[in-house]
């Protein structure tokens, strides 16, 4: 199991967001957890990552714990995010950004053939890779924010929200290009746009008010009476 | 890269102090500015921080020079090399301190937790009544008595000059350095946003301290070379003068933020203003530095470097 993630627990200050959140990556797929504004997506992604302090729980990389470590160790072992609101570094071009990525030494030692591999999945980073990130369109910059987590040659690749603020036809080609990435690692996704992320997940988990409340097969939740009612519309 | 202006500025200074002594002294009231500036830079401009008590760090420089001047005039000149080691010591020393605790916060509430160093150290010195207490170390006999007469009038005058364009010096070439490494890398990323720069793989923490702490070692030296050397003397009034950071934010943000011939040109600049400001206008010195720091951050917020280097692209590698 690439990701195995338990009983995680975490917030912030006094305020408890995740109460026991339990789900696993496995490679070769992506892996979706849906859920409504404020249910503990972002939180859920942040705390696998280090960024917010776990309060309880275990993070397993490849069933090694890396629960407690920083961030910054996490990306070296192999778990990259790509934050929500892409994050770029905006007065940086392109292929700065790109180069930013690739920082961890493990990352560093394949950095051209890296940059080869992203350049492939989005053709459009190369042509602009002269220009400064802060100047390129809102679907532009989410490749280049999904390129740049690539970079650090990730085990575990986590998105977060990718197709927030973008165009249907934008998401549409974003996703595709998402669901080829499973091949080499293992991805785990966090969105809004449900309809969308089910089409490409293999197995989804809708998280509520902190807590897994559903979890299948996404051909199967697509047909949840649940997940229908609150979240496709249908 | 051409490094010709802010390596021609410094040792064509360093010649004139040495060619007309006579001179030196108005060399070092500009040379202090243009060092100061340099040094905030290492830590203001590379990281995006703002620390306000970064005199802190000038004071122990001063303290550490002053003090082995004072009770070791023994060592005879020994007592110059050492004091500077002790001086940049206890400047890095104070840094990795208040680093390693205040670095972990984010940009105003570091700046906030970092007010009252400066304060709390000058008041721990008076209060204790160590080092001399409020009534400060008068060094020119210990001088006189370590060093000689001559050389510790030479060494006040002309050698306190180098030594302050020297730390200008060593700053413009640790400021290469670190640009031209990984660590300039990692810099810039935190500055432009530090949260993305953690799951790049970065350890914010690290590299802020790294920055924080040469920028304390060359204010430490700087510190040493302007009091105690310079001025023969260290009063707590003098060397924990909280104006001074304002000085360097002023110089560097005049220049331009985390370039490297930024605080040179704003030092020359900042000087001049202030001296014909002290002429014509005197006693508006302090109004002055307010005014211009307020203005160039509201109409060129990349200082003259920086907005010359974006109108005219071909300065670029003239203006590092």
């Amino acid at each position: 199991m690439a990701l195995r993630v338990s009983n995680l627990a975490s917030g912030y200050g006094r305020l408890q967001v995740l109460f026991g959140v339990s789900f696993e990556a496995p490679s070769g797929s992506v892996v979706s957890i849906l859920g409504p504004n404020g249910a503990g997506k972002t939180t859920t992604l942040l705390t696998v990552m280090g960024v917010v302090k776990p309060w309880d729980g275990v993070v397993e990389l490849e069933g090694v714990d890396v629960t407690w470590l920083p961030p910054h160790r996490k990306v070296e072992l192999g778990i990259s995010l790509v934050p929500e609101g892409r994050r770029l570094f905006p007065e940086m071009t392109v292929e700065e950004n790109l180069l930013m990525g690739a920082y961890t030494k493990r990352a560093r030692d394949k950095i051209h053939d890296s940059l080869e591999l992203v350049y492939t999945l989005f053709p459009r980073l190369k042509e602009r890779r002269k220009q400064k990130a802060g100047t390129m369109s809102g679907g532009e910059q989410q490749m280049l924010a999904v390129a740049r987590a690539l970079m650090a040659r990730p085990k575990v690749l986590l998105i977060d929200e990718p197709s927030a603020g973008l165009a249907p036809k934008v998401v549409a080609d974003l996703f595709q290009t998402i669901s080829q990435l499973k091949k080499e690692m293992s991805v785990l996704l966090v969105e809004q746009n449900v309809a969308a992320a089910l089409e490409i997940s293999d197995y989804s988990y809708v998280l509520e008010n902190g807590r897994i409340i559903l979890k299948g097969p996404a051909s199967e939740l697509v047909e949840n009476e649940h997940v229908k009612k609150a979240y496709l519309g249908v | 890269m051409r490094p010709y202006i802010p390596l021609g500025t410094y040792l064509l200074l360093m010649a004139l102090a040495f060619v007309f002594p006579q001179y030196s002294k108005l060399i070092a009231s500009i040379a202090f500015f243009m060092a100061l500036g340099q040094a905030v830079n290492i830590f203001v401009g590379l990281t995006g921080y703002v620390d306000f008590g970064y005199v802190a760090f000038l004071a122990m420089g001063a303290y550490g020079l002053g003090v082995t001047v004072y009770y070791m005039t023994w060592l005879g000149i020994l007592a110059l090399p050492l004091g500077l080691l002790l001086g940049v010591s206890l400047a890095a020393s104070l840094a990795s301190l208040v680093g390693a605790i205040a670095l972990r916060l984010r940009g105003a509430y570091f700046a906030i937790a970092t007010i009252g160093v400066n304060e709390g150290v000058k008041h721990l010195i008076v209060g204790a009544n160590i080092w001399g207490g409020g009534a400060g170390l008068i060094l020119s006999s210990s001088m006189f008595q370590a060093f000689g007469r001559d050389t510790a009038l030479f060494l006040a005058n002309v050698g306190s000059t180098v030594l302050i364009l020297a730390t200008g010096l060593i700053a413009v070439v640790a400021m290469y350095l670190i640009q031209a490494s990984k660590a300039g890398f990692a810099l810039a990323a935190i500055r432009q946003d530090e949260d993305a720069a953690k799951v790049m793989g970065i350890n914010p923490t690290k590299y802020k301290l790294m920055a924080f702490m040469t920028s304390a070692s060359l204010s430490g030296l700087l510190g040493a070379a302007y009091f105690s050397l310079g001025n023969m003397q260290v009063f707590p009034e003098n060397v924990f003068f909280v104006e001074y950071i304002l000085d360097g934010l002023a110089v560097m943000f005049l220049g331009g933020a985390g370039t490297v011939t930024g605080p040179i040109i704003g030092g020359l600049i900042y000087f001049g203003v202030r001296y014909l400001v002290g002429i014509y206008l005197p006693g508006l010195q302090a109004l002055v530095t307010a005014l211009i720091v307020f203005l160039v951050v509201v109409f060129m917020p990349k200082g003259v470097v920086g907005t010359l280097r974006e109108l005219i692209p071909s300065l670029r590698s003239w203006l590092p």
